[in-house]
């Protein structure tokens, strides 16, 4: 029997796991599966997919663990791979991705000021109902909305990810946000 | 209460930022099977393949082994011995004495010499003069198992003489008529009368092995099976009898229908619905060989199956796809990006080589037509594929990632054939068949995919022998 490995620190943990430790492998898994699969469950429209993605995401992370430099941390690292994953997995199972036309953006609006939401100041929103309303937008709006609104990307940064044009992700963030104030209007009361 | 304004996009991007969801234990077994697999102990059918080969390569040596390269001058000397007896034998017909010889083992050679009815004892030679001789001849150090003889006289009393002596042996009672029983391997048999010149009638007995018969009496005894495979099959004498080898070329389609088994309610809709069957293509070389009117062929043969989409073909996906969402609540979500058609949907094809193979009857011969029937069954291999299925997510799938499909098919049927003798070497043969799927197509364990349906072949056939 080998001396089991020091795993106190986190670089400790990365270490073992390049050495393709299973004891290491649990602990970084345990540390942050909760979070990555949150982060799935924003980019697939169901927790079997949202699973699938996390499954095939922290085998990419043990894959390429050796390729973390430490410049951002790890939890950044990973969950860069996560969202990626997610997309990938999704053009996968989904060969024709249906965007709409962007010479419509105008219908729904793009003025920020239509999306402005009046909240009570003790309103609290449950985590659930947030997800149920995200998971029933159309996978395009989702995806756009995700890398935008959360994720922070540029709208030319998502034409590249999701290889659309700029026009078109402004038209999909646009129709996104829309439908997102119609269903938290309809379904949390919120408006 | 005070509003709080809040744009939309930090609503989700507060909440859902760094947010987390719980786990089952599952998630992390199921990584670390993937992470750590463990070696799978594979049944070794290589190991059952060469195991197969090995024990027909024995069989094969076994039935093939000459033992006639084992007979010695010896032998040849001991047949003259035993040609003399049998002359001898010849001489005292009215003693009514039989010979009989039989195929023995090495094991079992020893010759016994009966007398019919009487009781059993130790008798001495009393026919000395031709025992002496014998006796003379295996004396030279030469093997006493193969020094056989026999002999009998009027009295009935009977000796054995092996190698450099005279061994008594157990005889009954002498009387005049009596049977001699000589047990020799079936190569001294044919050193002997290969000396003799006795016309010897073969028979084929059930065990395999044909009895020699110097007199009308056989010994019904089994025997074992000690006959070379190349006498053997000299003895049926094929070109004059029954079995009639052929090659050929056939050409003709199936019309298949997919027999669709599925959990996932909407899939089994949709495919059943949206896919109509069509007729495909396919060709093939037969070798075959009739046999007292049966006939067994097989082959190679390619062949497509399939569905054939109509241009106005559709998929209709909408709204009723069923989602499981992020809480494991089963939701038919309202706006779903698949509420459009997809149009001029590529159709499906597999391709396989086959191996078929088929056994039938001809249950009417007349000068120029004939007919038959049979059972047939296909071993098929998937080598390509092109166009699109569902998957089990209802989005389309390319048949060209064959990793979705089990590579091995097997079908069975049957079939009805009518033929036409062109000439004495050239036959048309039109074969009507029935071919069904054992095995399913896909890879899935929540889908059973399986085709069956009608063919034809048209196929011309070419006699090996007049």
């Amino acid at each position: 029997m080998g001396k089991e490995r020091n795993l106190a620190s986190e670089q400790d943990i990365i270490s073992a796991c390049i050495d393709n430790d299973s004891r290491a492998q649990k602990m970084l898994f345990e540390n942050y599966a909760p979070k990555m699969l949150g982060v799935c469950a924003r980019y697939c429209s169901n927790m079997e997919d949202a699973k699938d993605a996390l499954h095939e995401g922290f085998i990419k992370v043990f894959q390429r663990i050796e390729n973390f430099k430490g410049t951002s941390t790890l939890e950044t690292w990973m969950t860069r791979l996560m969202i990626n994953t997610s997309i990938d997995h999704f053009k996968k199972s989904t060969k024709y991705l249906h965007f709409e036309d962007s010479e419509k953006v105008h219908e729904y609006g793009n003025d920020d000021t239509s999306y402005i939401l009046n909240l009570e100041d003790d309103e609290e929103v449950r985590l659930s109902d947030l997800y149920k309303i995200i998971a029933q937008l159309p996978d395009g709006y989702r995806m756009v909305f995700n890398l935008y609104a959360i994720e922070g990307y540029s709208h030319n940064d998502i034409a590249k990810e999701l290889k659309i044009s700029t026009g078109t992700s402004k038209s999909q963030l646009a129709r996104a946000r829309m439908m997102l104030k119609k269903l938290v209007k309809e379904q949390l009361n919120i408006g | 209460m005070a509003k709080n304004k809040k744009h939309i996009d930090d609503l989700f991007k507060d909440n859902l930022q760094g947010s987390q969801l719980p786990l089952d234990g599952s998630e992390w077994n199921r990584l670390f099977d993937e992470l750590h697999p463990k070696k799978k102990k594979r049944f070794a059918w290589w190991w059952f393949g060469i195991g197969f080969l090995l024990v027909s390569a024995l069989g094969l040596l076994y039935f093939t082994v000459n033992p006639t390269s084992t007979v010695s001058q010896t032998l040849v000397e001991n047949g003259a011995a035993l040609e003399e007896n049998v002359n001898e034998k010849k001489e005292n017909r009215s003693d009514k004495v039989e010979v009989e010889a039989e195929v023995e083992t090495e094991g079992e050679r020893v010759q016994n010499i009966e007398n019919g009815g009487g009781t059993r004892t130790d008798v001495a030679s009393k026919n000395s003069e031709q025992r002496e001789k014998r006796k003379d001849k295996n004396s030279g150090g030469k093997s006493t198992e193969q020094a056989i003889s026999k002999s009998t006289n009027a009295g009935g009393q009977s000796t054995v003489s092996k190698g450099n002596g005279t061994i008594p042996v157990k005889t009954q009672t002498p009387n005049t008529s009596g049977t001699a029983r000589i047990l020799l391997k079936r190569s001294d048999l044919i050193s002997v009368l290969a000396k003799t010149a006795i016309d010897i009638p073969w028979r084929f007995n059930p065990y395999g092995a044909p009895l020699l018969t110097l007199d009308e009496q056989v010994d019904q005894r089994p025997t074992p099976f000690y006959i070379t495979l190349d006498k053997m099959v000299d003895s049926l004498d094929i070109d004059k009898t029954f079995i009639e080898p052929y090659i050929g070329l056939s050409l003709g389609g199936s019309r298949l229908n997919q027999n669709l088994n599925s959990d996932i309610l909407n899939y089994t809709t949709y495919r059943t619905r949206n896919e109509s069957s069509g007729f495909l293509p396919n060709l093939g070389f037969d070798i075959g060989a009739g046999f007292k009117g049966m006939q067994i062929a097989s082959g190679l043969k390619y062949l497509e199956k399939g569905q054939q989409n109509s241009p106005q073909f559709t998929y209709e996906i909408y709204d009723s796809v069923r989602r499981v969402d992020a809480h494991g609540d089963t939701t038919y979500p309202r706006y779903n990006y698949r509420d459009t058609t997809i149009n001029n949907v590529p159709s499906p094809r597999y391709r396989y080589m086959s191996i078929p193979i088929s056994i039938g009857k001809t249950f009417y011969e007349g000068d120029k037509f004939d007919l038959s029937a049979g059972i047939n069954t296909n071993i098929q291999i998937l080598i390509g594929g092109t166009g699109t299925i569902l998957n089990d997510e209802l989005s389309l799938m390319s048949v060209q990632r064959l990793s979705s499909f089990n590579r091995l098919s097997l079908t069975y049927g049957g079939y009805f054939s009518a033929g036409y003798a062109i000439n004495d070497r050239m036959k048309l043969k039109l074969l009507v068949r029935y071919d069904a799927d054992a095995l399913d197509m896909m890879k899935h364990k929540d889908i059973s995919q399986k085709m069956s349906g009608l063919g034809t072949d048209l196929s011309v056939q070419f006699k090996l022998k007049k």
